[in-house]
């Protein structure tokens, strides 16, 4: 089924980028693109997202942020943050919120699985013991 | 900053790969300082300019005014120039203190000092150097580290900046704290204005590759 995916970053070459490999990898799927957080809240009510992938050092609120106060709006959608900010306080809060973590740069093979993963229904909640619920 | 980063051109599709170069760069040095101090370290949003030498002075002065504390590496290989993290000579103390390992005793922890911020220097500015230089797809080499304190274009000059309106210096700016010791710092590329050209080059070529 042909999904949409918003992509979220402040640089345009990395929208640009990450927009190339979804469409290499899904061709019939749908990307929309915001530069900040505050464009994404902007555009949640405006088509139905299913997957966001979203930087984490951005102006405004960063990935982390924005992807919590998304995923309390929208808790079925899909998300992934890309950071080469591999500390763990990151990585840690990335996957408390059930969140695919995804070292930058980026390699276009982890990008294709985490949108083969996020085209199938959720699995239960098994691989995200630690997040303390179905994430 | 507001700066026209005329000296060679950067259009905006190149700036913006540059900015996002340094993101990753500084991304990369902030994980191995969180690791090395074994805490988390917050980073800025990193801001790139590229200005000409003769105002790298001034934009240093009003970002981080005072006594500055330098640790500095000199670039060979694809870029000449300096690579360079400064931070306000009052973050020094800390900063070094957490990069210490746990126990060392008082007496030799100041001894330990300079050492400590060559340490931290070199993790912070190699990370950041060889993350940017492996996706330009260029080999970036560096000296050893140099610690050096000091104020304006005397201690630039020191860290060999050229301070002529000809060279270029790459600013990235991006504060990072380590709560809870009061650290901050900035760290700044100058290249000398062949290696400008070859950067300008080598980021068209890594944009080639991104869009490909």
């Amino acid at each position: 089924m042909s999904k949409t995916v918003i992509v979220v970053d402040d640089s345009k070459l990395s929208r640009m980028h990450v927009r190339g490999i979804i469409l290499r990898n899904k061709p019939d799927w749908t990307v929309i693109e915001a530069a900040n957080s505050a464009e994404l809240y902007g555009k949640l009510d405006e088509s139905d997202i299913h997957i966001a992938i979203i930087d984490f050092n951005m102006p405004g609120d960063n990935g982390l942020e924005a992807a919590a106060r998304l995923l309390q709006a929208k808790p079925d959608i899909r998300v992934a943050i890309i950071t080469a900010n591999a500390q763990d306080s990151v990585v840690s809060g990335i996957r408390a919120l059930g969140a695919a973590f995804m070292p930058k740069p980026l390699e276009e093979e982890q990008m294709a699985r985490f949108l083969a993963a996020s085209s199938l229904p959720r699995r239960p909640s098994s691989s995200d013991a630690a997040g303390g619920d179905a994430g | 900053m507001g700066i026209d980063p005329n000296g060679f051109g950067l259009d905006e599709l190149e700036r913006d790969a540059l900015t996002e170069l340094g993101n990753i760069g500084v991304g990369r040095a902030s994980t191995a300082l969180s690791r090395m101090i074994g805490g988390p370290v917050v980073i800025s949003v990193p801001m790139v300019s590229l200005v000409p030498g003769d105002r790298v002075c001034g934009l240093l002065q009003s970002a981080m005014p005072g006594e500055l504390i330098a640790v500095t590496e000199c670039l060979s290989g694809a870029f000449l120039g300096s690579a360079i993290l400064l931070m306000p000579e009052r973050s020094g103390l800390p900063l070094a203190a957490a990069a210490l390992p746990p126990g060392v005793p008082k007496e030799d922890a100041a001894e330990l000092v300079e050492e400590a911020l060559a340490e931290v220097g070199n993790i912070v500015l190699n990370s950041c150097l060889s993350s940017m230089g492996n996706l330009l797809g260029v080999a970036v080499g560096t000296t050893l580290p140099q610690v050096l304190r000091g104020v304006g274009d005397d201690l630039l000059e020191r860290c060999g900046v050229a301070l002529t309106a000809e060279a270029q210096a790459i600013l990235l700016h991006v504060t990072f704290r380590t709560p809870p010791h009061d650290v901050e710092g900035t760290v700044v590329l100058a290249l000398d204005a062949g290696s400008a050209v070859e950067l300008k080059a080598a980021i068209g070529r890594y944009i080639g590759r991104v869009l490909a």
